[in-house]
């Protein structure tokens, strides 16, 4: 494919996956509402936020490395939109996929962890310092059982590492329809909240412990950047655990598109439900929960896989 | 006369020339050393481009083989001195030609005024010397031969360090030279196998080891053993951080960092493609010495305090990466681990060039006696940062091209479940490899200096001949993750062939394997990745345009501390101290610190009581001596008899 119409499709999933995002954001923000009482934003709050920070001037601190300060932000969402083109080319033409893209997509979306730590850092501020070592142990924790929940996956769909492949083998069932597939994903979608740094793995941001921790000498439209790449996992996420176990858009069928959304919105939903009913976990908690016990758990799931697959058990 | 002609003759073809020019300067500088040392620098520049010049033109036009006849022993044994430029090989000379090179250049400021200055640059090209014969060598014999050279340069380069550097060189000689000796008994054994030394050659065919029955497989562990512990892999790896932090840094940034995993990984690629075919065990074991490095070392890493030692911990821990690529024996992990080699030699020297730099500003190698760097080594600090990405494996830098080469290799192993276990470990490594590096960057460049720094500390700049050589690494680690298919033609030539003859990847009927299609293409994600930023950057340009960046004082909750406030300082040292906190985790750590995984400690600690049964027996009491030497006597007279069938 020649580099033109890779720019047209990444250019269109990267718009794409940003439209989505907000509106989950909106989604998000209108359940939490409602949980809590309240009436929640109108339809367009998320985008009208971005807008409005974009118009706002920038602060940097005194103690601030201005380079780093200002790229990370913007490394962030470049490193979010190249990780949509890959996801959404799966989604939309599987045939197409490159060997090993699962690995790229994989390492493509710590980027903007990266990226907000290396940010926090540069600020100079204790706040963020706080914040960053608590993000870089939050990503040590979750990456762990993250990982092993994916190879169960790859286990249960022929050892592919192409998301193309997963998705051809994911024809007849999806992953999710066996004991080891449905436990990787449970583990998936609470990597995913942590991922998203949702409660109750926000200690990185924390607002009424260390004042929003990563984020607290950003201002206008570097904040407004790490918003957007925000807004962008919310969306690419949950679509990697969609195309990873529950078997991607199935586009033979009418409803297929009607079932995509529903899967969507419900793993979206799932987690705006999880941050509504938990308090915060602290940094040591969350690394004992993901070590201690989600990886044992994603580390059964696979050697179950293992054996379902050596043996042709395909419920196991 | 004719002899002497016959010599320079020898010297001057242009398979040993890289050789001659390397090992005659340093002859020189040598001789040099004391009274001219200036001169020496100079030996030391023009010495290591020679030995690249040269090394180029091989590599150009290959010569033909050299090959000298030196001695014939009785029978098929005969000790010859062959050179074969081989593909792989002469990456490995080049390579340690150009780091040479760059070390050299570091170390025209680095070295300025050490007393043995003139003497660093003797041993440094003699080291390049020994790398070429290595690189260049047709067969185990001569391949020892600067093996040993390399060792013992190394062991004279680290023992002229500070302080206690005497202990670590020590530590580093014994365990390199126990390593030295498996490949010497491995080059016995194999000249007492049928063939004799025709067994040497590093550009036959590899055999099965089982051919030669059991005595296969003990030689096929011996040659191992040596690749892994001048690779330094677990558990042979403990001279690494030993001698790191006493040795001078451009020592480190040369040979731990960037020659001497060259020559392990190369004699690994040579033994498992060139001599012995591995069989499935073999590469389980392989793997699997792979997998420990990698987790191993790295979570020793991100618990160290000093630069230079969690630097040394990771040079370790990503030898594990090029083992297990190797270990895979498909032809997609071979050449993703000679390709890690490559990039690992790359970033790694690149950030013990850093950890250099910084010492030099703080004055410690301590990471808690950093900090602020980044505004007055704002180049170092890029550098640094691109070559932490790269080791990190986050893409697009070279060190991700690699690695998801060796993943691919670990997943199309036979054993899927062991492949699915190696690729976890090594992501999980990798994710550990970030977060030590977070904490570097934090603390040497980012964070506020500590109390009482600002004071002592000699205003810093950039440095031509200490930035120079990290630029121009930092550079080659964006141009091979950006471009990975320079390198993967080059290794994937001698990696096929190799990987052909030993049988393990299915052959296509016309006889030609290549790489699988379809490889992930960097090229495109970074144009794309590029863009982004570039469209992100117009659109805050235009949002904020015509309005300034304010400079405002950072938000401390309405607090106003004084620069030197300890308490608004957050040191980078304690960000991994929940983890080791941690059950078991933590227990591991700390055993691991004790010395829990060092070979070289435990043998001490056995071999010191061995020594003391020993020492029992000396009661000094002549009698006892002499019925010793009797009962000694009687059983060798036995022996003797037995085996002449009286």
């Amino acid at each position: 494919m020649d580099l033109g119409v890779t720019i047209l499709v990444w250019m269109a999933a990267a718009a794409g996956t940003i439209v989505l995002g907000l509106a989950f954001r909106w989604v998000d923000r209108l359940v939490t509402a409602r949980v809590q009482w309240r009436v929640g934003p109108p339809w367009y709050q998320p985008g009208a936020d971005i807008l409005k920070l974009m118009g706002k001037e920038t602060l940097m601190p005194t103690t601030a490395r201005g380079t780093g300060f200002l790229l990370a932000p913007l490394v962030a969402v470049a490193a979010s939109t190249v990780a949509a083109a890959i996801l959404w080319r799966a989604v939309l033409s599987p045939q197409s996929t490159f060997l090993g893209d699962l690995i790229v997509v994989i390492y493509l979306l710590t980027i903007p962890a990266i990226m907000t730590i290396a940010g926090a850092s540069a600020s100079g501020s204790p706040h963020a310092s706080f914040g960053a070592a608590r993000e870089i142990k939050l990503l040590l924790s979750y990456e762990l059982p993250m990982v092993i929940a994916m190879m169960t996956a790859v286990a249960r769909t022929g050892w592919s590492l192409r998301l193309g492949g997963i998705l051809e083998a994911q024809a007849q069932a999806p992953v999710v329809l066996s004991v080891s597939g449905a436990i990787a994903m449970v583990v998936a979608i609470l990597c995913m909240q942590a991922k998203l740094g949702l409660v109750p793995f926000d200690m990185a941001e924390a607002e009424c412990e260390i004042m929003s921790g990563v984020y607290v000498e950003y201002s206008g439209p570097s904040l407004a950047m790490f918003l957007v790449s925000n807004a962008m996992l919310l969306a690419l996420l949950p679509l990697l655990i969609i195309v990873v176990f529950w078997g991607g858009l199935n586009t033979g069928a009418w409803w297929g598109w009607l079932t995509f959304a529903g899967k969507y919105v419900l793993l979206v939903a799932l987690a705006t439900l999880i941050r509504n009913t938990n308090p915060r976990l602290r940094i040591d908690q969350a690394v004992r929960f993901f070590w201690f016990y989600l990886t044992p758990l994603a580390i059964l799931a696979a050697a179950l896989a293992i054996v379902g697959e050596a043996r042709g058990i395909s419920w196991l | 006369m004719d002899t002497i002609t016959e010599i320079i003759r020898a010297l001057l073809d242009p398979a040993v020339l890289p050789i001659t020019a390397a090992m005659l300067a340093g002859a020189v500088a040598y001789v040099l050393s004391r009274s001219q040392p200036v001169v020496c620098r100079f030996l030391g520049l023009i010495g290591a481009a020679a030995t690249l010049g040269f090394a180029t033109a091989i590599a150009q036009s290959p010569p033909g083989d050299f090959s000298v006849l030196w001695f014939q022993l009785a029978g098929d044994v005969s000790l010859a001195v062959e050179l074969g430029p081989s593909a792989l090989g002469m990456i490995v000379v080049i390579g340690s030609a150009v780091f040479s090179l760059l070390v050299a250049i570091y170390s025209v400021r680095a070295m300025a005024g050490q007393y043995w200055e003139g003497k660093f640059y003797a041993y440094l090209l003699w080291a390049l010397g020994g790398a070429c014969i290595v690189g260049l060598a047709g067969n185990l014999l001569v391949l020892l031969v600067g093996w040993e050279i390399v060792t013992l340069m190394l062991f004279l380069m680290v023992n002229q360090g500070r302080r206690d550097a005497k202990a670590g060189a020590a530590k580093a000689y014994a365990i390199l030279g126990f390593a030295d000796a498996c490949l010497l008994l491995a080059i016995v054994l194999l000249a007492g196998q049928p063939g004799g030394s025709a067994n040497w050659s590093l550009s036959g065919p590899a055999v099965s080891a089982g051919d030669m029955g059991p005595i296969g497989y003990v030689i096929y562990a011996l040659i191992m053993v040596a690749a892994l512990a001048k690779a330094g892999a677990v558990p042979l790896h403990t001279w690494v951080p030993a001698i790191s932090q006493e040795a001078p840094t451009p020592v480190m940034a040369l040979l731990p960092a960037s020659v001497d995993k060259l020559l392990g990984i190369y004699l690994l690629a040579m033994l498992a493609l060139h001599m012995f075919r591995p069989d499935a065990a073999m590469q389980v074991v392989m793997m699997i010495v792979g997998a420990v490095t990698i987790i191993a070392a790295v979570m020793m890493a991100m618990i160290q305090h000093n630069l230079k030692k969690l630097l040394s911990f990771h040079a370790v821990s990503q030898v594990g990466y090029m083992v297990l690529g190797i270990g895979t024996g498909t032809t997609i992990g071979v050449v993703g681990g000679l390709f890690h080699m490559i990039n690992h030699a790359m970033y790694k020297s690149e950030l013990f060039l850093m950890s250099g730099a910084v010492s030099r500003a703080v004055g410690s190698d301590e990471i808690a006696d950093g900090g602020g760097l980044a505004r007055s080594l704002p180049i170092t600090f890029t550098c640094a940062t691109v070559a932490a990405m790269a080791i990190s494996g986050v893409p697009p830098l070279n060190g991700f091209a690699s690695k998801w080469l060796v993943y691919q290799g670990a997943l199309s192993i036979p054993n899927r479940g062991l492949g699915m276990v190696l690729i976890v470990v090594a992501v999980f490594g990798s994710a550990l490899t970030l977060a030590s590096f977070v904490k570097v960057l934090y603390s040497a460049f980012l964070s506020a200096p500590p109390k009482g720094a600002r004071q002592d500390r000699r205003p810093v700049k950039e440095d031509f001949f200490l930035t120079a050589p990290m630029v121009v690494l930092a550079i080659g680690c964006i141009a091979l993750g950006v471009m990975p298919g320079l390198a993967i033609e080059g290794l994937s030539e001698p990696a096929i062939v190799g990987v052909a003859t030993t049988g393990a990847m299915p052959v296509a009927a016309d006889g030609v394997v290549s790489l699988p299609q379809g490889l992930w293409s960097p090229g495109q994600a970074t144009v794309l990745i590029l863009l982004g930023i570039g469209i992100g950057a117009g659109l805050v340009w235009v949002s904020t345009f015509g309005r300034k960046i304010r400079i405002v004082r950072p938000f401390l909750g309405g607090e106003l501390p004084e620069p030197s406030d300890e308490r608004f300082r957050v040191p980078g040292t304690q960000f991994y101290e929940t983890i080791r906190k941690l059950p078991i985790i933590g227990g591991l750590l700390d055993s691991g610190e004790a010395g829990a995984m060092d070979l070289y400690h435990w043998s001490g600690k056995h071999g010191g009581s061995l020594v003391q049964m020993l020492r029992a027996q000396h009661t000094g009491l002549v009698s006892v001596y002499v019925s010793w030497c009797l009962i000694g006597l009687v059983v060798t007279l036995v022996y003797l008899l037995l085996s002449a069938g009286i």
